[in-house]
């Protein structure tokens, strides 16, 4: 018990340390903005060439809520989200109609008022941080591919990409769950599963801080899985940290079925959860990221990010 | 922040009909040969009574005119108590020439004035009272026989000469009337009806025994009272009689009253056949004493001419006319409870006639009545006038403010004394008495002690702040908790023998730091902070109040604690600062409540609004306005049950309360009820946290003494804001899955992928 304490204070990462020496010395406060507001994240990202959700409308003022059902009468599926939510609030996941009705991801319907009535709560600022007034978004929903899909009860899987000088240093795939209604927020309850950066396979899982093996609504084994895709993955979000311009960030990539990987959104003040879904302190990677003489080019970052991952994970 | 102060004492409509606690019936005072009785003429029912408002305030001045006398002489008057009824609320004396003294005599207090010879002269006796109409005393339906026997016992039940309640044709008549009644209540109804249907008395009245006002079917409201009482009596039901005054008109009256008290088993029940009262009694009538007694006894042969005045007053005028700048003699050796009822706020005295010196005692916790006896006695003997003031309360910020109203209202007093004493838990004294630098009170010639437990830094600025002010001739401080005997023991040795403070603090064991023109002295370089704060409290800054202003700083430093080093995850960082101020003001169990009612039915009004779907302003603004309807309406169940507390939550900081219902209403909805609750407790416990170690004395007065401690917390701040360690709680959070190295669990199947 002692060596695992000791080990917790030299190696994890904890929100003091992140704060001081990751968020206040390798992201600039004017580039906060830029990841805080979605809209801007994405006018940021495809300046820099990575490819995100397409932004379908964006409801900016109290009179074009009422338009707004009109607008999204085009639309069979869609994803509403204010600009300025953090934490996944705020998000409502449009699947599909039954008859003038749009149902959710959970299988729930809303009427169009619901749905005016929540773009109203958005705008006056109810899921942004100090309340101030914000905007929705309504974007295009991802159809995720069929290998994470087939590991999250309803809503879409992600994948975090823990990114420090432009190094990929972790990564977790997030599951949603029942409790987590469809999101992939881990502290909503969702599935955080530890990916190998070297591999790209999962190692292990936790919920809600707890160690779990098999997801709790689908039964499925979480570990020993191959995310698709996975050079492109950590390839893009390298790529987005890059276009965004900050030093320690999570990157949250989807696959979408259509498109291949896709950046949903950036996270200036990533979670620290990601160092149990893979029970493995940040701390250690991040000072050998720290210390290195940086390639330039994408690619060997990367590979970087890769090797040190082995490294580390053999030297144990 | 100034906070608000606790208002006029509320009148608490709410009467308990207590049993007084008397020990034993007294013996029936008869006169001796060498007194003369005033019974008081009788006045005559006019007509019936105008209805009057069921709460009634009077004053009443008592004169007594006495011919010059070369002899001793001697008066004895009945006066009134409180009981559930009626309360006395100040009574004073003026009596030149003349020794004034209350004696008990159990059921009854008699003021006795008495003088080896007398000029014409005129004695006072001022009453302020209360009279409340309490509702129809319901008279339980229990057979007699079962009735249980008053607490003051059986004795002075009995017949007398007056109340014949043995004689034979009392014994038939009350047979004939109750018939076969057995029950309580009719026994009591029928004997009522009997003799209220008596006729007034002829003029002049005849003897008003029972057996005579009986056989003639008419008397004296004196003669039926005594009839009624006689034929209770008989049917085995305690009565006893009662003399009063019936108030309200106008001009000076001597004519008295008498009706009759009837025991039924929880109380004594009021009954007056002459004036038609059934179990009630108007506001206007005033019981002055219990028995079959005269109401005036004195010398023989005295001239003696006396009589009531009488006015209707107003409830302020007589709850704050004890306010008033002239000195109060608060009488007898009897607690008088101040205001409304239930204040344990208390007062002691005893009033000798030639004092030699006057001591003022402040006390904020109860003191056993064996000390208070002690006390007051020995002080009576060393012809000491001493007034003990007790105000006890738990909350620090409470007791405070009512030790300071202690000082107040009795600044007359303190004025006159030649010695305060203040004995307090804490430094809660020393502020108290810095309400008389506020008001620029000089005690040119007095002495001050003050006890309670504080640091001696602190002890020293705030003993050489009131000194700076008062300018007493010394201040003695013990900056530790004391008991009050040997507090009263080195007041009384320096009163009577002139034995100097230091000396006799030592011969009690007490380290006591003496200020004075040759005492202790605070450091030269602390003086201009102190000049400072006496400006301050001479420009009206209430200095209790500044400290906590000056103590917020320490409070936040806290938080900053809880969240960085431990972890704990609350609403908000101002919501447990400003909740912990708040518990300062009410105390932590009332705070506690009001906390949890005002945020649960918040949450559970929030749910409700989550349907109306409205704009996250306007819920919030509807969240304000239950949560300051909650507010108003504890703040009235304070007034209406007389709990104190809740009288002060206007100021309990009703934004933030709102703020944290809807955070968690927010946090309930994102992260799950439970962890809202989580976060809830976890910003009551950090507020309770806060509260504590503000509530602790020494720290307020540490601020005082040395204010820099405010620069040594920023440095605190800045240290722990660049603390990087691993949070407490983050170790908890880790552990379970870090406890499992990488290889035990690292599933094989990761292993072979890597290998393929």
């Amino acid at each position: 018990m002692i060596a695992a304490l000791r080990r917790i204070r030299s190696e994890v990462l904890g929100i003091n340390r992140r704060n001081h020496g990751y968020l206040f010395a390798y992201n600039p406060r004017a580039r906060y903005r830029v990841v805080d507001d979605k809209q801007a994240t994405k006018v940021a990202l495809a300046a820099g060439g990575v490819r995100a959700p397409s932004l379908r409308h964006v409801c900016e003022a109290q009179w074009q809520v009422r338009r707004l059902a009109a607008r999204l009468a085009a639309e069979r599926e869609f994803v509403l989200k204010p600009a300025r939510g953090a934490g996944g609030a705020g998000i409502v996941v449009v699947v599909g109609r039954r008859g003038d009705r749009f149902v959710k991801a959970s299988g729930a319907t809303l009427r169009a008022r619901d749905l005016e009535a929540h773009a109203c709560d958005v705008l006056a600022g109810a899921y942004s941080p100090g309340g101030r007034a914000d905007r929705m978004l309504v974007e295009e929903l991802v159809v995720p591919e069929p290998v994470l899909g087939a590991f999250s009860y309803r809503g879409v899987p992600d994948v975090r990409v823990l990114v420090f000088r432009g190094v990929p240093v972790l990564a977790m795939v997030r599951l949603p769950t029942r409790r987590s209604d469809g999101r992939a927020n881990l502290h909503l309850g969702g599935v955080g599963v530890g990916v190998d950066l070297a591999s790209g396979c999962t190692t292990f899982a936790i919920q809600a801080g707890h160690p779990v093996r098999v997801h709790p609504d689908l039964g499925r084994m979480l570990t020993g899985v191959a995310v698709p895709a996975w050079p492109e993955v950590l390839d893009l979000a390298v790529r987005a940290a890059d276009a965004v311009g900050l030093g320690f960030l999570g990157v949250d990539v989807v696959l979408d079925e259509r498109h291949g990987p896709l950046v949903l959104e950036l996270n200036a003040r990533p979670g620290l959860g990601i160092q149990m879904a893979n029970r493995r302190g940040l701390r250690p990677l991040l000072e050998r990221v720290a210390r290195a003489s940086l390639p330039v080019s994408a690619g060997e970052r990367v590979a970087l990010g890769r090797a040190l991952a082995y490294d580390c994970g053999s030297s144990r | 922040m100034r906070v608000m102060r606790i208002p006029p004492a509320v009148v608490v409509g709410v009467f308990l009909v207590t049993a007084p606690a008397w020990a034993r019936w007294p013996e029936p005072a008869h006169p001796g040969d060498d007194t003369e009785v005033f019974t008081g003429g009788e006045e005559t029912a006019q007509g019936s009574a105008p209805r009057r408002p069921a709460l009634a305030f009077w004053k009443l001045r008592l004169t007594l005119r006495v011919p010059a006398e070369e002899r001793p002489v001697r008066i004895g008057v009945l006066v009134p108590l409180s009981d559930g009824r009626q309360d006395v609320l100040g009574r004073r004396t003026t009596a030149p020439g003349f020794h004034f003294r209350e004696t008990a005599i159990p059921p009854n207090l008699r003021a006795e004035w008495t003088a080896e010879r007398t000029a014409a002269s005129t004695a006072t006796y001022d009453l302020a009272v209360r009279i409340g109409e309490p509702a129809v005393t319901p008279i339980p339906a229990e057979p007699i026989a079962s009735l249980p026997r008053p607490p003051e016992g059986e004795a002075g039940l009995a017949p007398t000469p007056h109340i014949q309640s043995d004689a034979p044709e009392v014994k038939r008549r009350m047979q004939r009337i109750v018939g076969r009644a057995t029950r309580l209540d009719e026994v009591i109804w029928s004997l009522y009806q009997y003799t209220a249907a008596f006729l007034p008395a002829a003029d002049p009245p005849g003897p008003q025994d029972a057996v005579t006002v009986l056989t003639a079917r008419r008397g004296t409201s004196l003669g039926r009272a005594r009839t009624l009482t006689a034929l209770l009596q008989a049917a085995g039901v305690p009565a006893r009689l009662v003399g009063g005054l019936r108030l309200g008109s106008a001009g000076e009256k001597r004519a008295t009253n008498s009706w009759v008290e009837a025991w039924t088993g929880n109380g004594w029940v009021p009954l007056d056949p002459a004036g038609g009262y059934f179990a009630t009694l108007p506001t206007s009538y005033l019981a002055l004493y219990r028995g079959d007694l005269p109401l005036i006894v004195h010398t023989a042969g005295l001239e003696l001419d006396y009589g009531f005045a009488i006015r209707q007053a107003t409830r302020r005028a007589v709850e704050e006319g004890e306010e008033e700048e002239e000195v109060a003699l608060p009488a007898g050796r009897r607690p008088v409870v101040r205001g409304a009822g239930r204040q344990p706020v208390e007062t002691h005295s005893t009033y000798v006639s030639e004092p030699v010196a006057s001591v003022v005692l402040i006390v904020d916790q109860s003191v056993p009545e064996a000390v208070t006896d002690r006390i007051l006695g020995e002080a009576h003997d060393a012809a000491i006038n001493c007034v003990l003031l007790t105000a006890r309360f738990e909350s620090r910020y409470f007791r405070e403010s009512y030790l300071e109203r202690l000082v107040v209202t009795n600044l007359a007093l303190i004025r006159q004394a030649h010695l305060v004493l203040v004995a307090t838990a804490d430094d809660a004294g020393l502020y108290a008495l810095l309400g008389l630098g506020e008001r620029n009170v000089r005690l040119d010639d007095a002495r001050i002690i003050a006890a309670g437990a504080m640091g001696r830094p602190a002890a020293l600025m705030l003993g050489s702040l009131l000194y700076h002010l008062v300018q007493p001739g010394e201040v003695v401080l013990v900056n530790r908790h004391v008991d009050l005997l040997p507090l009263w023991e080195l007041a009384r040795a320096n009163l009577i023998d002139g034995t100097p403070m230091g000396e006799e603090a030592a011969r009690w064991n007490i380290d006591a730091l003496v200020l004075g023109e040759a005492g202790a002295r605070l450091p030269g370089w602390r003086r201009p902070l102190m000049l400072l704060w006496a400006r301050a409290v001479r420009a009206q800054v209430p200095l209790s109040a500044l400290t906590l202003i000056l103590i917020l700083p320490i409070i936040a430093s806290l938080v900053v604690i809880a969240r960085i080093v431990v972890g704990l995850e609350t609403f908000g960082m101002f919501g447990p600062v400003i909740v912990s101020l708040a518990f300062i003001t009410t105390g932590l169990q009332w705070g506690l409540v009001i906390f949890v009612v005002i945020v649960g039915l918040g949450v559970l009004l929030r749910a409700g609004l989550q349907r109306l779907r409205l704009q996250a302003v306007s819920r919030l603004a509807i969240l304000i306005a239950l949560v300051s309807a909650v507010m108003g309406g504890l703040t009235l169940l304070g007034a209406v049950l007389g709990i104190g507390p809740l009288l002060n939550i206007s100021i309990f900081p009703m934004v933030i309360m709102s703020n944290v219902i809807e955070n968690f209403a927010a946090s309930q909805v994102e992260l799950g009820t439970a962890e809202a609750l989580r976060m809830t407790l976890a910003t009551l416990f950090l507020s309770v946290a806060c509260y504590l170690v503000v509530d602790q004395a020494g720290l307020q007065s540490l601020v005082l003494a040395f204010p820099e401690v405010l620069l040594l917390t920023v440095a605190f701040d800045v240290v722990l804001g660049k603390w990087r360690g691993v949070r407490l709680l983050e170790y908890v959070r880790f552990f379970r899955t870090m406890r499992h190295g990488r290889e035990e669990a690292a599933s094989g199947s990761t292993a072979e992928v890597r290998r393929s």
